[in-house]
């Protein structure tokens, strides 16, 4: 991880905090995840309006020092919640510390929210900004990847607005983009190394869904839909974990439309594409490790 | 772009690397035609995967040609190497798995296999729904 030094900070003794659970304002992912609760800081909201205070208008670094020690604690246990996803929690810790300075030198005093409800949004965004910025496999405009978690979205309101899939010229309308921008954003997305349907879709194209997506799917429906069918003995199926093969068994042997696929996941369309495309390269991978290739993606 | 059906030709060398650029052409292509974008992405799944074919042996550059309908985009692809195809399709059925076969039929409209002097092409077709 590459960052200004500025930025770095480093974790060290850190204060204790309270065990209680921090309200992080509707619709933060973090805060709907079934683990462990986000923690605030135990020490009194006096102080952070104090150091503020100091630092804002007195433009004191040494209580914009002591914030940031302050609210460590929180960082942490935001990061903490993204460990799993193949980062070093440390280094989640330094990219949260850079959205909690973000969120302390942006924060406007003269408002009357606290520093945790304002921080805690900063730290998780930029959290996720670093997922994202790491899943892309090549170097794609930062513009090219913005359009393509925008059209995303499109993808999916326009899709239930419509009630049939949108075409690239109703895209680009609703995208504000030329036909060309929304046909080279989408490609862009093949760039986008997707991450295991068991490990979420953090910094997805979604941008939103951090949460384990197919913990929405009904365990026994889907022990019923895969075993009951042959697709679970299908060759290179044993490569994938269960979930995957479900997708692909509703995609390949129940002929979903990609689209009815996502709304019966609860996960977007295009992550259904990039998670059918991967999961075919890795069928691929197992067979042709086998010495075999009846399949090609 | 006019007319009820035109052709655009593209030949590649058979390289990961520039798949890319087929996909773009078929993009770019559909959004002519008001393909959805399930199908585009159905269609560009399809190309990828002859394109990037192992059992399909071919030489070192394959041909892609594109036409447009009014109703929607064939890719001709090849050559690939003489009995190539059949082999490839032979015995799908039997395997239960998500050979060439099984993937093409679910994500395309069509599929036409055909030879000649050069050896095996595949057609795939994929139709426009109408946008109502």
């Amino acid at each position: 991880m590459t960052r200004k030094r500025d930025d770095m900070i480093t974790a060290g003794s850190l204060p204790p905090f309270e065990d209680r659970t921090l309200d992080t304002g509707a619709g933060t992912d973090a805060a709907d995840s079934p683990q462990e609760p986000v923690r605030k800081p135990s020490h009194d909201g006096k102080l952070d309006r104090q150091l503020l205070e100091r630092y804002h208008r007195d433009g004191s670094l040494e209580a914009r020092e002591q914030l940031i020690e302050l609210y460590l604690p929180l960082v942490r246990s935001l990061a903490r919640r993204y460990a799993f996803r193949g980062e070093q929690l440390e280094d989640l810790v330094q990219v949260g510390c850079i959205g909690l300075i973000k969120a302390i030198d942006r924060f406007d005093v003269d408002r009357g929210v606290e520093l945790t409800t304002y921080a805690t949004p900063n730290i998780i965004g930029e959290i996720k900004r670093h997922f994202r910025d790491k899943g892309w496999a090549v170097r794609v405009p930062r513009g090219l990847q913005e359009l393509n978690v925008r059209l995303s979205r499109l993808v999916e309101e326009l899709t239930v607005q419509l009630e049939r899939s949108p075409t690239v010229a109703e895209l680009a309308k609703a995208a504000d983009a030329t036909e060309e921008e929304v046909v080279e954003a989408l490609e862009t997305g093949q760039a986008y190394s997707s991450v295991s349907l068991s490990q979420g879709q953090s910094g997805g194209d979604d941008d939103g869904g951090d949460s384990d997506p197919l913990d929405t799917l009904g365990a026994p429906e889907l022990q019923y839909d895969v075993t009951e069918d042959r697709a679970i003995l299908a060759p290179g199926f044993a490569a994938l974990d269960q979930r995957e093969q479900y997708i692909l068994h509703l995609r390949f042997f129940q002929g979903l439309t990609q689209s009815q696929i996502a709304s019966k996941v609860g996960i977007s369309q295009m992550h259904v594409s990039r998670l059918i495309r991967r999961s075919l390269g890795r069928i691929r991978e197992e067979l042709e490790s086998r010495g075999g290739s009846e399949f090609d993606d | 772009m006019t007319g009820s059906s035109e052709t655009i030709e593209l030949t590649l060398p058979r390289s990961p690397r520039y798949y890319g650029v087929a996909r773009m052409v078929i993009g770019g292509l559909a959004a002519g035609i008001e393909l959805s974008y399930d199908a585009l992405d159905d269609l560009q799944l399809a190309i990828g995967s002859l394109l990037d074919n192992r059992d399909l042996p071919g030489g070192d550059t394959v041909a892609l040609h594109v036409t447009v309908t009014g109703d929607g985009v064939s890719a001709r692809i090849g050559p690939f190497a003489q009995g190539s195809m059949a082999a490839a399709f032979a015995g799908s059925s039997a395997s239960g798995g998500i050979d060439l076969a099984r993937l093409l039929e679910t994500v395309v409209d069509e599929v036409v296999t055909d030879g000649d002097g050069d050896g095996d092409w595949i057609v795939v077709t994929k139709r426009a729904v109408a946008a109502a």
